[in-house]
């Protein structure tokens, strides 16, 4: 469904990522892991062309879409929910979600996506009139989840989604992204916290110094030792 | 008070929030919100708010009944055209968050075309002030494009920018031929005999250009509009074409700012160079400053003080001396920087709220 294609980019002159070969098939959720600073976000960031890469392919239902521009993707179906829950912060959580909605056209979807959202976080529906600065930051990551689901994507981003979370809400969050997986929404997922994203990902990226290192399904990199010492802690 | 009127207020405090639920896309639909809006506007005439603001239009329309004078026609009539001015920054700068400070562009462009349609043209006043309006569109439209990279402080001085090339173009005399040399065009004939007639005229238009306001940050544009304030990335990645929405915005608000500066130039009869000052575009932000940001009707409250209470407060002083003569611009600078310190809601709300708890006391509740 999505397909990378030797993508490098850079900031300034500080490399990014370099050479970045990477497929998400249909149905699938897939995890890119990595340090800090590994280029994990840049990555998601170029495929949403919130950032522009300087070299390669970006593939999309066979359809090259990294020179279009960011709204534009967002249309053809990839939703961002973006690093640091990026929110409307001075509108209510209904508005933020009406705004996810944006290219929906369709309403009878619309309240359809919008029921799925108050299920699997009942949280979001106790709290729809109120203002999504005054959230938790655990609520406001299910609204950030929950308004890139109201596009009713063909392929989501998630970015960072535990990002200073307390480990009681950041299990409740990977529920929920279980949860979506389950729907069948395609997912690609960045994370810092590996054995979170491997206990739901499918394939696993691992991301070092925008390269990618290691590649392969769950079971594969729990075999690897380097994995096991550096990411995993076993 | 009878107990329909109070139960109608719960309603639509609560209510007021869902005008949009189920309309994901709104640009080709706001004619579809307009029964909505005029329902809604019925139900909010006997509203708390409602019934204020038609008290204040009612107390406005009563002054010239009681006393004719002109120089309080005069006051009233810059306190209504600025009002129109200072909500076309708030939706630009309060509601989509394009900080201008160059607001004074379009109210000069509007101010001089309009000005211009009238002397040489001889076309009736309203013509004109549109005419000097869609000039202000478009020259929101020239200055979107180039700024619309720019953000924050940038913009502001992107903005400014603009209106100090316009001035310095106007004061070059340069374009004499159609639009005047330095001193501008004056002797412009009057928008109608009595100065009665000027104001209720000029009332009309500041209703309705606020009437039109509210309903569009009301409806899903609006919402739009704020999305891109809170964030334009967030906003982006939700397939919202922020460049578009952002031009949309330099557009209306060009559109109403050049309609005040149409309005400024007819009813004062002349247009000079100094339209383009940056004193105007920190006229427009004192009054939303004042009033509330991203409030629109702030504007209102905003401009009444600056204009009715604030300068007449200090005219007086400029008979004392040459150097009193910028003392209201002195005050009204040291105010802004008061109200950014310790009142940056603007006096509105906070104001909203004792009178309203008043008004429930009133209500016997």
């Amino acid at each position: 469904m999505l397909e990378i294609r030797k993508i490098y980019h850079y900031y300034d002159k500080a490399k990014a990522l370099e050479e970045i070969n990477l497929t998400v098939e249909e149905g699938s959720l897939d995890a890119v892991i990595g340090p800090n600073g590994a280029g994990k976000s840049t990555l998601l960031r170029v495929i949403s062309r919130l950032e522009e890469p300087d070299r390669g392919k970006v593939m999309f239902m066979g359809e090259r879409i990294d020179e279009l521009e960011a709204y534009q993707i967002a249309r053809k179906g990839i939703a961002h929910c973006p690093e640091r829950r990026k929110l409307f912060y001075d509108m209510s959580v209904l508005e933020n979600l009406e705004m996810g909605a944006y290219s929906l056209k369709d309403k009878k979807k619309f309240h359809e996506l919008l029921n799925f959202i108050f299920e699997i976080f009942p949280r979001l529906k106790e709290r729809k009139k109120q203002r999504s600065g005054t959230l938790s930051g655990g609520e406001q990551q299910m609204l950030a989840i929950g308004r890139a689901l109201m596009a009713n994507p063909k392929l989501l981003l998630m970015d960072e989604p535990s990002l200073g979370l307390a480990p009681k809400v950041k299990t409740k969050i990977f529920e929920a992204i279980e949860k979506i997986k389950h729907e069948g929404t395609t997912t690609l997922l960045v994370e810092q916290d590996a054995v979170l994203a491997m206990a739901v990902a499918e394939n696993i990226y691992v991301l070092e110094e925008g390269k990618i290192e290691i590649r392969g399904t769950k079971e594969e990199l729990e075999r690897e030792p380097r994995i096991k010492k550096v990411y995993l802690g076993i | 008070m009878p107990k329909k009127i109070r139960s109608k207020v719960s309603n639509t405090v609560s209510g007021t929030k869902n005008f949009f639920l189920g309309i994901p896309r709104a640009t080709r639909n706001l004619y579809k919100e307009i029964p909505h809006q005029v329902k809604s506007f019925k139900e909010w005439i006997f509203t708390f708010r409602g019934s204020l603001t038609i008290l204040c239009l009612i107390g406005t329309i009563l002054v010239p009944l009681i006393t004719m004078d002109d120089y309080i026609m005069t006051i009233l009539i810059s306190f209504l055209v600025f009002s129109i001015f200072a909500a076309s920054w708030d939706l630009l700068a309060g509601y989509t968050g394009q900080v201008s400070f160059g607001h004074s562009v379009f109210f000069g462009i509007g101010a001089y075309v309009a000005a211009a349609f009238v002397k040489m043209a001889g076309l009736p006043w309203f013509f004109s002030m549109i005419i000097g309006a869609v000039a202000a569109i478009l020259v929101g439209l020239i200055i979107g494009i180039p700024c619309l990279r720019l953000k924050g402080p940038y913009l502001a001085l992107g903005t400014q920018a603009f209106s100090l090339i316009l001035f310095n173009l106007f004061m070059s005399g340069e374009l004499k031929d159609i639009l005047g040399s330095t001193e501008g065009i004056s002797a412009l004939p009057a928008m109608s005999e009595a100065h009665i007639v000027t104001f209720f005229f000029i009332l009309i238009i500041m209703v309705i250009s606020f009437i039109i306001l509210t309903i569009i940050v009301k409806s899903n544009i609006g919402t739009i509009f704020k999305a891109i304030r809170d964030d334009e990335t967030a906003a982006d990645a939700s397939g919202i074409n922020t460049t578009k929405y952002k031009l949309i915005a330099f557009m209306i608000s060009g559109f109403f700012a050049g309609i005040a500066g149409g309005l400024f130039a007819l009813n004062s009869r002349a247009v000079n160079p100094s339209v383009f000052l940056a004193l105007y575009s920190f006229y427009a932000i004192v009054m939303v400053a004042l009033g509330g940001i991203a409030t629109i009707s702030g504007s209102v409250v905003g401009a009444f003080i600056y204009w009715v209470i604030l300068t007449e407060l200090f005219k007086p002083m400029g008979a004392l001396g040459t150097i009193f003569l910028y003392f209201p611009t002195l005050i009204s600078a040291l105010i802004l920087i008061i109200m950014i310190r310790f009142a940056d809601q603007g006096i509105l709300k906070p104001a909203l709220e004792h009178i309203r708890e008043f008004y429930d006391f009133l209500l016997g509740r």
